[in-house]
């Protein structure tokens, strides 16, 4: 009964939101305000009720229904709680469930907690997000309906269980971060498309639309971190970045919506940037839409395109078409009565944020096409694969300047700066930097200029961003006190990037990789540590079987950690996994994997991979940053009162 | 189910309480577009002037800030003028009544077509509750003999009312499981003989098959003839044209099994899981006679077939697949009983089949057991059961 609920709200939640993008937009359009006001309360409705369904069809998978036909596919008596809860969105349908349930979820946060916002602009942006939900949800409930049950009598024991990759941690939290970070840019879209339709881009309206861009980009950082993690310890090669078409897909609405946030900030402070601003707002979520597509249609044959049906493909892609086809034929319409605000000089905090914006920009368009171009050559039945060696020749470049920019930038005053007093600021950091490369130069053997570019820049970017914040606070308690957070939040973010492009220079550059058959008793050694296998031997798991090998690593002869490998094999899936032993450190990685028997050995994978911690590491610190800034009081303005001067000038009713 | 009803309805009515008020009150202009924006330019201005008094602007530069936000305010006054948020709310009540009617009659009449309100859950735990004998405890030792000992009543049943081709099909499938393959041979060809059609065509490629595992993987001609057959009845079936191609390499006509094992692969379904053993044997053929496979092409007629078999997307006739998939669910879902029955039964016969080809592979008994049971057929759940203690108790 409870699945059949779930069902029922489902279906009133697609009929909530054709009202909630008809009448608010409507209401906004002729100025009637009860038709305003009833946007707020519809996108509240809708998310009850789609989380009412997103709960049944979690209960349905809690308590093992297999006459739910989705439940069934996915799941099985056998599986961990954990995963059991995981799996409603480790597949087609209910992943999509969830894309919609998060899509209701920000447009209820706007309902609710939207009381600062005018509300003609709130009424129209809510309209706009209630149009984007009821194509997902026509999508959902008619092609990839979960609540699709199967006939009593030909209900099965037990389910077919769940792809052995999917079942990790890592993976059970990855997909909802990514879809918060995806489908939260949708409120960023539906901002702009309402501020295109009112005619208006003011330095209000960026404010009132950066706490949603900052908390969906904080989610997506969060995302592609824990997709990149999962990456590496999971699939058992020890990489963490491939350019695989679905990370990119992750990668290009995190780029634009980064420029976006950036651009954003011109808007507020200086009214500038405005079109600009409201297009990337539109491509941001564009590319969320192309990422949606290229995953879910099956277009892309990868580990994440379990849907494969033409038919969902062409619908996703018809609403991708009429989304962006849409919002730019109304952008080309409305966009030029913008009427360009505060002028700047090129050598400002503008000009480097409008240089920012422009290699992010490229950036993007060169992982679109690097992503795309494949496929397109594909349909013309030309085989081009398009791999890592494009992207750090095209991609990585473009970055160069742009983090030589962010050193400098934020010591940049807005309108007009001088370049030299800023460059006086940072001659230590600048020396610090040739310092740092040099060293490197010195330790590292191979990949010499990339790796001195890559600490280079890590050293650059940590040194200016703390040369800005010293600059600012002169380090004085009641100054820094006194600092805004949003400061604070743009210090940490730029720190934690400096990590992060440490932690990649390393694990990119400097990994050591040792494949060979090891016998018990035997010891190798990587990276400076000496690695004995003390035995292989197997242990049932809950609902898999594994070949644990059981190895201690020493340096200089003193033990430092046992590493426990295993190689599951998953009984009902029939698929084997690895599962990586890892240990951690400060400088980096001790990673191992065991494979399969030869001789009286087993093939063994030993890795050292440097800094590889600190990626993550500096990925936290930039999703702190976001939220720090999240919580900055300017974005805390109460609603105005009605104005008394107004007032009075009104006729009495 | 009425239960169902009611839970749906108030489903409906807390989220039309929760949407229509707005519509039905009348309420007081609020404030306007204008006073939204001078809040947000107020608190820029106070943000210049907290930036002054830390010194991170200069007094100049203050200054112009100041100007432009001022600048932007008084914009702001051009354009407030006939500012939509000072309009009045009407027709609220026409539409909200209208809402009421017309949301819950949609939702209501769609979830009519698309769901099932008559069918309960069938959470795991209730459907439990039904008593199956326990396989993980591994068993009575005592019961792998027992297993022998029930083959041989099961015999002994079919020499006195030999009339029951399932029965010698149940027989030869259990004799195959425990590789007395000479007599699951004969078993088979007590069953071949009083099938007619295609059924006797297709035991007829099973009984092939144990006739040449019997004969230590020699294709003879008893084998060869029901191979033809099993061939001429189902050309897109793998197994005959293998063990034909297998024959062919035995006699020294490489060339022509070569021929055959490269039409095997053009039929295909690609990607099958035999497709292996076809690769291999591709393999061999082509190291033993020097020919590269590259230059045989497969014949038009094999093409033809190929096409068919990829259309049709019918199921592989060896290929192992652990369950239902959508498609057999959305097909069941439209017949009527006795098919369904039918369909299942069918399943369940593909499943025994596969288990006798895979006889190690214990989550299948495991499946078949379990599926026996549902159907109520105690005997041959038994038998998947016994099976399933003896695997358990080898390992």
């Amino acid at each position: 009964m409870i699945t059949e609920i779930g069902h029922f709200a489902l279906i009133l939640a697609l009929c909530v939101a054709i009202a909630q993008s008809v009448v608010p937009m409507v209401g906004a359009q002729r100025g009637n305000t009860a038709w305003m006001d009833f946007a707020a309360p519809a996108s509240i409705g809708q998310l009850f009720l789609v989380g009412v369904s997103f709960a049944a069809l979690t209960h349905a998978y809690v308590t093992s229904d297999f006459s739910v036909l989705n439940v069934a596919a996915n799941s099985h008596t056998d599986k961990p709680m954990l995963y059991k809860v995981s799996g409603v969105w480790g597949n087609h349908e209910g992943s999509m469930l969830l894309w919609v349930l998060i899509l209701a979820l920000f447009g209820g946060a706007v309902g609710m907690f939207g009381r600062n916002l005018p509300p003609g602009l709130k009424a129209r942006a809510l309209a706009v997000q209630a149009m984007v939900a009821v194509g997902f949800l026509l999508f959902v409930l008619f092609t990839s309906n979960p609540f699709e049950r199967i006939p009593a009598e030909m209900v099965p024991l037990n389910g077919r269980g769940l792809n052995p990759l999917l079942q990790d941690p890592g993976l059970a939290f990855h997909p909802p971060f990514l879809y918060l970070g995806y489908v939260g840019f949708s409120m960023a879209f539906s901002f702009a498309i309402a501020a295109l339709i009112e005619g208006r881009v003011d330095a209000a309206w960026a404010r009132w639309v950066r706490p949603w861009t900052l908390a969906a980009w904080c989610f997506l950082t969060v995302g592609i971190a824990l997709g990149s993690w999962w990456a590496y310890y999971e699939l058992g090669w020890g990489g963490w970045w491939y350019w695989d078409p679905v990370e990119n897909a992750s990668f290009m609405p995190w780029l634009a919506g980064t420029a976006l946030l950036h651009s954003a900030l011109v808007v507020e402070k200086r009214d500038g940037l405005k079109a600009w601003t409201v297009f990337l707002a539109i491509v941001t979520f564009g590319l969320s839409l192309l990422g949606t597509f290229l995953v879910r249609s099956g277009v892309l044959s990868s580990v994440h395109a379990f849907a494969t049906d033409p038919t969902r493909g062409v619908f996703i892609l018809a609403l991708l078409l009429i989304t962006i086809a849409g919002s730019l034929a109304l952008f080309a319409w409305r966009g030029p009565s913008m009427k360009a605000g505060g002028l700047f000089q090129p050598i400002s905090r503008e000009g480097s944020l409008l240089f920012n914006n422009l290699l992010m920009s490229v950036g993007t368009a060169t992982v679109l096409l690097g992503t795309l171009f494949p496929l397109l050559a594909q349909a013309f039945d030309y085989k081009v694969s398009v791999g890592p060696p494009f992207f750090n020749s095209v991609f990585v470049p473009l970055m160069v300047p742009m983090i030589v920019a962010m050193g400098i930038g934020p010591l940049l005053s807005w309108k007009r700066a001088d370049l030299m007093p800023a460059l006086k600021r940072l001659w230590f950091v600048a020396a610090m930097t040739l310092g740092a490369a040099a060293l490197t130069g010195v330790m590292v053997g191979e990949y010499l200029v990339m790796s001195m570019v890559g600490i280079g820049l890590a050293v650059w970017l940590a040194g200016g961003t703390l040369a800005e914040f010293v600059g600012r606070t002169r380090l004085s308690p009641k100054r820094m006190a006194h600092t805004p957070r949003s400061a604070w939040g743009m210090t940490l973010a730029h720190l934690g990037l400096a990590v992060a492009i440490a932690g990649m220079t390393g694990a990119g550059l400097w990994e050591q990789e040792r494949v060979l058959v090891m016998r018990t008793g035997e010891t190798a050694s990587i990276g400076g540590f000496d690695l004995t296998l003390d035995g292989v031997d197997s242990r049932p798991g809950p609902n898999y079987e594994a070949t644990r090998g059981t190895f201690t690593a020493r340096r200089d002869g003193d033990e430092v950690v046992v590493l426990t490998p295993e190689k599951r094999i998953y009984p009902v899936e029939g698929r084997p996994t690895s599962e990586a032993a890892i240990h951690s450190m400060l400088a980096g990685d001790l990673y191992a994997v065991i494979g399969d028997p030869q001789g009286d050995g087993h093939v063994v994978r030993l890795y050292w991979n440097p800094l590889v911690p600190w990626m993550w590491v500096g990925c936290l610190i930039m999703v702190a940053g976001g939220t720090l800034s999240l919580t900055d009081r300017r974005y805390r303005i109460g609603a105005p009162r009605r104005s008394r001067l107004r007032a009075a000038a009104q006729p009495a009713e | 189910m009425t239960s169902l009803w009611l839970a749906i309805g108030a489903l409906t009515v807390l989220v039309l309480g929760l949407v229509l008020p707005p519509l039905l009150r009348r309420r007081a202009p609020g404030a306007e577009r204008a006073d939204y924006d001078l809040t947000v330019f107020r608190d820029q201005i106070n943000d210049i002037d907290r930036d002054l008094e830390r010194g991170l602007v200069s007094a100049e530069q203050a200054d112009a800030l100041r100007t432009e936000i001022q600048r932007r305010i008084l914009a702001l006054a051009d354009r407030s003028d006939g500012s939509p948020e000072n309009a009045q709310g009407g027709g609220g009540r026409v539409l909200a009544i209208g809402i009421a009617g017309v949301m819950p009659l949609a939702a209501f009449l769609l979830y009519l077509d698309m769901g099932s309100p008559e069918q309960p859950g069938a959470p795991a735990a209730d459907r439990r509750a039904a008593p199956q004998p326990s396989v993980a405890d591994g068993g009575d030792p005592a019961q792998a003999p027992g297993m022998e000992a029930m083959l041989d009543r099961l015999a002994e049943r079919m020499r006195r009312s030999p009339d029951d081709p399932d029965g010698w099909l149940l027989l030869a499938r259990s004799y195959l499981s425990m590789k007395r393959y000479a007599d699951a041979a004969a078993a088979f060809e007590e069953a071949w003989t009083r099938l007619d059609g295609d059924d006797r065509h297709v035991v007829g490629i099973d009984f092939a098959e144990a006739l040449v595992i019997a004969d230590g993987g020699r294709v003879g001609d008893r084998a060869a003839g029901l191979l033809r057959d099993g061939r001429a009845s189902d050309p897109t079936h793998p197994k005959p044209r293998f063990y034909l191609a297998n024959r062919k390499a035995q006699n020294g006509d490489l060339a022509g099994a070569l021929r055959d094992l490269i039409d095997i692969r053009a039929i295909g379904p690609e990607g099958a899981p035999w497709m292996n053993a076809v690769e291999q044997m591709i393999g061999r053929v082509a190291g033993d006679s020097g020919i590269d496979p590259a230059t045989v092409a497969p014949t038009e007629d094999a093409i033809a077939l190929g096409r068919e078999v990829a259309e049709s997307a019918r199921p592989d006739p060896v290929a192992d697949s652990p369950g239902p998939t959508r498609e057999d669910m959305r097909q069941a879902a439209e017949m009527t009983p006795e098919e369904r029955t039918a369909m299942i039964r069918g399943m369940v016969e593909g499943l025994a089949l596969r288990l006798e080809a895979n006889p190690d592979d214990l989550a299948g008994w495991r499946r078949l057991a379990r599926a026996y049971r549902v159907l109520g057929e105690t005997g041959k759940a038994e038998a998947a059961e016994a099976r399933i203690r003896r695997l358990l108790d080898q390992q």
